[in-house]
């Protein structure tokens, strides 16, 4: 469900709620309850070509016990989270220059009955700069702790680089620098997007 | 009692209201363009609040479908869009405005291309062509007659969201029609020919020789011809390079020819090897003149136009994008000043 708040001064504000059935590994391991998700969102223009978003979401479901710790009899999971977007787009010059920054930070809070909860979380930034209407160039950072230990982290940042052929088709390449609890790499990642039908305008 | 008599005597003949009833509120519409917007306020006057999503400096494919938007959608009485693809981020604003009074198929939604015969309707649907528009060009307001259908559409939206103010929007409607007809063709052939007789012969390609062939006070009325369409006689016939497809219709209308393209295929950035060929296509047929839009790059145009020699001529297509254009007549005179300039340099 999704409502658009009679708001009408300062900014835009929104709020999204849904019921789904959990099957996310990740979160919600063998569980097949229900979990609830809401999200309420901000959004203000500070001027014809910048805006700020600002999001706060939780969501909140059963958890299977299946990988819970030992005496645990029930487990659930809720994780809140935080985004942040800032753009800058001047109208006159938008199909060439842009600067787009997202980042967001979550925590993650994993409850037990019959055994100790965990917490843990994460944060990510990503910020790209299009120079020409083809190239953009970014940077991106991720850091997260194992939802499950805590104690162990993993970090990952590098720059990013852009070639939009037309607005279908997309090579990207980008240079990750992984600093895990028990490795440390350099990969160069490649990546072609191709996409069909009619103009792509869905970002805003 | 006379106040009663009238009112029934009003009735009885089934006419419309001479006004809007006393303290009713304007009518709230958002349209798509800022063009779209200058017109529904020629017409409504004072009985509309017009806003519009894109900035009128801004590229019309691309505009950000931002949530503020959807608020304004959600409020409004009467939405306005071209109705191709061309803003193909309305949908998503529509969904998440939530207004079915102005979504598709609502009383309030109106789409301006309705009625018009459109230019560059592709014989196949493939994407190896560039940003082709499936339903054909949807540049429509380039040509001053086609803003007259639009502003017709426009008030049967109207019309439709507020029919107690009907004699309001027709009074607008034909005030602005005989504008664009003595903006188009002068005042004085207007009064001797007609605007709707002018206008059906401009569509049907005839006019040129019916001026040509129809005496006045004994000499061609070709002499009468004033307005856009005598400004536009430097250019009238010449070849030109645009930068996208944004001309067509503005072409038809002022008989001027796009020979090429800086985009090869539209909406596709031009590649160096195609720009090479332009140059040396404009070089060796002289074509004087590169027009285009002012939201492309400034550099890249005048960079192409001084390599061939020829002169750039960047335009706003929207009211509102420069200082002192401020309206659809604004921004039309502008238009064909610029390149009758461009031509007499």
């Amino acid at each position: 469900m999704h409502w658009l708040l009679p708001i009408h001064s300062g900014g835009t504000y929104e709020v999204w709620g849904e019921a789904t059935r959990s099957s996310n590994d990740a979160l919600f391991g063998s569980s097949n309850g229900v979990s609830l998700l809401g999200h309420v969102n901000g959004f203000w223009e500070l001027s014809s070509a910048t805006y700020v978003e600002l999001g706060l979401s939780g969501v909140s479901g059963s958890r299977g016990i299946d990988s819970a710790p030992l005496g645990a009899t029930a487990a659930g999971d809720r994780l809140f989270g935080a985004d942040l977007t800032i753009d800058w787009r001047p109208p006159a010059r938008g199909t060439y220059q842009q600067f787009t920054l997202h980042s967001g930070a979550m925590v993650n809070r994993r409850t037990y009955t019959g055994a100790e909860d965990v917490s843990a979380w994460g944060a990510f930034a990503n910020a790209e700069y299009r120079f020409t209407t083809r190239w953009i160039a970014g940077a991106r950072y991720e850091y997260t702790e194992n939802p499950d230990e805590p104690d162990q982290h993993a970090w990952l940042a590098g720059p990013t680089l852009t070639w939009w052929q037309s607005e279908y088709v997309r090579l990207r390449t980008e240079y990750q620098f992984y600093r895990g609890p028990s490795e440390r790499f350099g990969q160069l990642v490649f990546q072609a997007t191709f996409a069909m039908g009619p103009h792509k305008h869905e970002n805003y | 009692m006379t106040i009663r008599m009238i009112a029934v005597l009003g009735l009885m003949a089934g006419g419309p209201p001479a006004g809007p009833p006393p303290g009713a509120a304007p009518v709230r519409v958002v349209a798509t363009l800022p063009v779209y917007a200058s017109i529904a306020s020629a017409i409504g006057g004072s009985e509309v609040a017009v806003t519009s999503i894109a900035d009128a400096r801004e590229d019309a494919h691309f505009v950000r479908p931002k949530p503020s938007f959807a608020a304004d959608i959600r409020r409004a009485d009467m939405f306005i869009t071209t109705g191709l693809d061309l803003e193909l981020w309305v949908p998503a604003l529509l969904d998440r405005a939530g207004n079915k009074n102005v979504s598709e198929g609502g009383v309030g939604y109106v789409t301006t291309y309705t009625g018009m015969k459109l230019l560059d309707v592709p014989t196949s649907t493939d994407r190896a062509a560039g940003d082709i528009h499936i339903y054909g060009n949807p540049h429509v307001f380039t040509d001053p007659l086609n803003a007259i259908i639009v502003a017709r559409n426009i008030t049967t939206g109207l019309k439709k969201v507020a029919p107690d103010r009907a004699a309001v929007w027709d009074r607008g409607l034909a005030a602005f029609t005989d504008q664009i007809y003595r903006r188009l063709y002068g005042d004085r052939l207007v009064e001797i020919v007609g605007g709707d007789a002018l206008a059906n012969l401009s569509r049907s390609g005839k006019l040129t020789s019916f001026l040509a062939q129809t005496p006045y006070e004994g000499k061609p009325l070709t002499g009468q011809l004033g307005g856009w369409l005598a400004a536009a006689e430097p250019f009238r016939g010449k070849n030109i390079i645009c930068y996208h497809k944004n001309w067509a219709y503005f072409e038809d209308r002022f008989q001027v020819h796009c020979a090429d393209y800086v985009e090869a295929k539209p909406g596709i950035p031009p590649t160096p090897g195609h720009v090479a060929k332009l140059i040396d296509m404009m070089k060796t047929q002289n074509i004087r003149v590169m027009i285009a839009a002012d939201y492309f790059g400034r550099d890249k145009v005048e960079t192409v136009a001084e390599r061939a020699g020829a002169k750039a001529v960047m335009m706003s297509l929207q009211p509102g994008g420069v200082p002192g254009i401020n309206t659809y007549f604004d921004v039309v005179d502008r238009w064909v000043k610029n390149l009758a300039a461009a031509f007499n340099e």
